[in-house]
């Protein structure tokens, strides 16, 4: 098909005018680097720095460590006291809203416990979360007792790890053997149900900066929409509320905080909307927009302790928001503007990056023995990253860009379609010379074609080629390629399409703009045995 | 490429979004529909169904392609160049606030009417959820066919609008 030239967002040209855009990315790929090296220092245990004068845990036991052990058992035990509380009211079922706090305390209690070298407890929280995470309907009425039964054995654990480090981990390793059936619930609220947004958990302070801050976007929203009311066709309030708006959708979504994004994306589709079709954008929508940023308002004075509208009230604006925007972004699209052409490599690795980050800060910050850390220097570089973190989030919300898993692939070409292989998958490459085939694949490997094997078409122009010898789960294969395109950092995207166990199982956009498909060794691997036990069968 | 349309006198609740598809008239509820583009891209998708017909990226989001017609049995939805392509919302993914977006090929864009002006023609009604439904279905190893009968019956696809 041809290039895209349909409706796009009005403030995309201002995307790509943007000054210090180059700057921005630059500035993003040298905090990430800064902040996995930070991260893979600390969390991997190691070196890190500031924890305990630059030992091990294991290995200092000072006053320090003792320190932020009995801080941090403190906290985990006050997390995990909430937790058994949330449980014991909905003895039933955990609900989903329960089952998402209780998820994202544990996943910060398991960083905790990977810093302080507990294996058996992070363990605990990761096949915890593993449970929430999986299940369903069906096991809606199943009983929250192992669950239950998990928290109390953690919180036995941590108060004996507070007394004495490096607890024995007995007790755990017996829950794990029995948490595999722990039930996961989703129960939809009814319309008179007040909203439910994600609790403190171990994020208060963020949280309590997030209330400060999202106060004044909302307020600015209502002004804003104010504005907007007087002159719709002022471009210049337009844009203010854009901006807060985007600024707002990207720190609730950085909280979960699914009821302020929702409804903060939706008012901004409203006021794009507006753009592509001024002449449609009346005063009942400048009224829509100011009822948006009222109940934004609300929502984040929720937060805060205040009464929250309810799911109907919710439900409601967001329909009205939704129906409107939407009919009013569609009458301009059919009438479409001038072509836009959206840098979406550019995007997608600001977007790469800027999730990277922010998974890093909350990682960070979310290790209580870390925040309870009295080391200056690395207070000092948390507080660096954390500042980075936010300006560099605060710059890819503004773009309206979201990430996914990030991979360290290989990107190659077979036929006119570019494949993506994860470089841990990748034993090493073997150049190939058609006219000199004497650069073979190891003789004792089973040998896949990527272009045969997914009917890509020929490529007429190759001359040569090379092998990826790729390996997984103790098995190699040789996989034939038109081209080895390099290696990059990408973000890994559902394909959102019903495929076969072995098509792609995800895409990527790549830095030239064009979508590599992500692809498993191990398919690669089964398929080239597939292929060769074929032929052999053909042959005999 | 697209005749530019007024939504005037359509209520908020009531409009629907009005295209053909293979030389069909189909509307859809314009509440599902997060955007219309004149053309996208496509990556093609090894294994996949005949009607998916690929991937594209819209504005750094990786999004499904596919082809109604086809699913419907009708033959493709649109000639080849020609058409529109229409972003509808499609179910929350787990954990996200974000909506699954699925970007259909869709033939001429007939404009924005009332539902009870389409109900009066005799437009048939695309069913978005059953769409997505066949989107979800598992296919089998391998091999380039369609998902299960229940979610590609024209039936369970399209309905006359109430």
């Amino acid at each position: 098909m041809s290039i895209a030239t349909g409706t796009h967002s009005p403030h995309e040209p201002e995307r790509r005018s943007e000054p210090g855009a180059a700057g921005v990315a630059a500035q993003l790929d040298r905090l990430l680097a800064h902040a996995d090296r930070w991260l893979q220092a600390i969390v991997a245990g190691g070196d890190a720095p500031g924890l305990a004068g630059g030992g091990t845990p294991d290995a200092t036991e000072g006053e320090h460590f003792q320190r932020a052990v009995e801080r941090f058992a403190a906290r985990a035990d006050a997390v995990l006291a909430a937790v058994d509380a949330q449980l014991t009211g909905v003895p039933s079922g955990a609900g989903a809203a329960v089952a998402d706090a209780v998820r994202r305390d544990l996943q910060a209690l398991g960083v905790g416990f990977a810093v302080l070298r507990q294996p058996a407890a992070q363990a605990l929280c990761a096949r915890f979360d593993a449970a929430l995470s999986a299940g369903g309907a069906a096991a809606a009425a199943a009983p929250t007792g192992p669950l239950r039964a998990a928290v109390a054995a953690l919180r036995s654990f941590v108060a004996r790890g507070a007394r004495e480090p490096g607890a024995d981990d007995g007790e755990l390793l017996g829950v794990l053997d029995h948490l595999g059936d722990a039930p996961s619930v989703d129960v939809e609220a009814g319309d008179d149900a007040p909203l439910v947004l994600r609790p403190a958990g171990a994020f208060a302070d963020d949280l309590a900066e997030f209330v400060r801050s999202a106060r004044a976007e909302g307020q600015g929203a209502v002004a804003a929409a104010a504005a907007l009311a007087q002159a719709p066709a002022d471009d210049a309030a337009r844009q203010v509320a854009r901006r807060r708006l985007a600024a707002l959708v990207g720190q609730a979504r950085l909280f979960d905080l699914g009821p302020i994004a929702e409804l903060a994306d939706a008012a901004g589709r409203l006021v794009d909307g507006g753009a592509t079709a001024r002449p449609e954008f009346d005063a009942a929508d400048s009224g829509r927009l100011a009822d948006a940023a009222a109940m934004l308002v609300r929502l984040v004075d929720g937060l805060a302790g205040g009464p929250l509208p309810t799911v109907g009230a919710w439900r409601r604006l967001m329909g009205a928001l939704r129906r409107r925007g939407t009919a009013i972004a569609c009458s301009g699209a059919i009438a479409p503007p001038a072509a836009i052409s959206v840098d979406d490599a550019r995007l997608a690795r600001l977007g790469a990056a800027a999730m990277a980050l922010v998974s890093a800060r909350d990682r960070l910050l979310s290790a209580p023995a870390l925040r309870a850390c009295d080391d200056e220097a690395l207070l000092r570089r948390l507080g660096e990253i954390e500042r980075a973190v936010s300006d560099a989030h605060a710059a890819v919300a503004a773009l309206g860009v979201a990430g996914d898993a990030r991979l360290d692939g290989v990107v190659v070409r077979a036929g006119a379609r570019c494949f993506v292989v994860a470089a841990a998958d990748v034993a090493r490459g073997v150049a190939v010379d058609v006219d000199a085939p004497t650069a073979e694949p190891p003789a004792d490997l089973p040998v896949l074609s990527l272009a045969e094997h997914f009917g890509a078409p020929a490529d007429a122009a190759a001359t040569g080629g090379a092998f990826l010898i790729v390996a997984a789960g103790g098995s190699r294969a040789a996989v034939r390629v038109d081209e080895v395109l390099g290696r990059q950092q990408l973000t890994v995207q559902p394909l959102g399409l019903p495929v076969g166990p072995h098509a792609p199982r995800g895409g990527a956009i790549l830095a030239d703009g064009r979508i590599g498909l992500v692809l498993s060794a191990s398919a690669l691997i089964a398929a080239a045995g597939g292929l060769v036990g074929a032929a052999a069968g053909g042959a005999a | 490429m697209n005749p530019a349309v007024s939504i005037a006198g359509v209520g908020d609740a009531d409009a629907c979004l009005c295209f053909e598809v293979a030389g069909r008239r189909f509307a859809v509820d314009v509440a599902a529909v997060r955007e219309v583009l004149a053309a996208i891209d496509v990556t093609p998708v090894p294994h996949a169904p005949e009607f998916a017909l690929g991937v594209g990226a819209v504005r750094g989001r990786i999004v499904p392609v596919v082809d109604p017609g086809l699913l419907l049995g009708l033959g493709p939805a649109a000639p080849a160049g020609a058409g529109a392509v229409v972003l509808v919302n499609g179910v929350p993914v787990a954990g996200r606030s974000e909506h699954v977006v699925v970007a259909c090929v869709v033939g001429a864009i007939a404009g924005l009417r009332p539902r009870a002006a389409v109900a009066a023609d005799g437009v048939r009604w695309l069913e978005v959820d059953a769409l997505l439904a066949a989107l979800a279905t598992p296919v089998g190893p391998g091999a380039d066919t369609p998902p299960a009968p229940t979610a590609t019956e024209p039936g369970a696809l399209v309905r006359q609008p109430s």
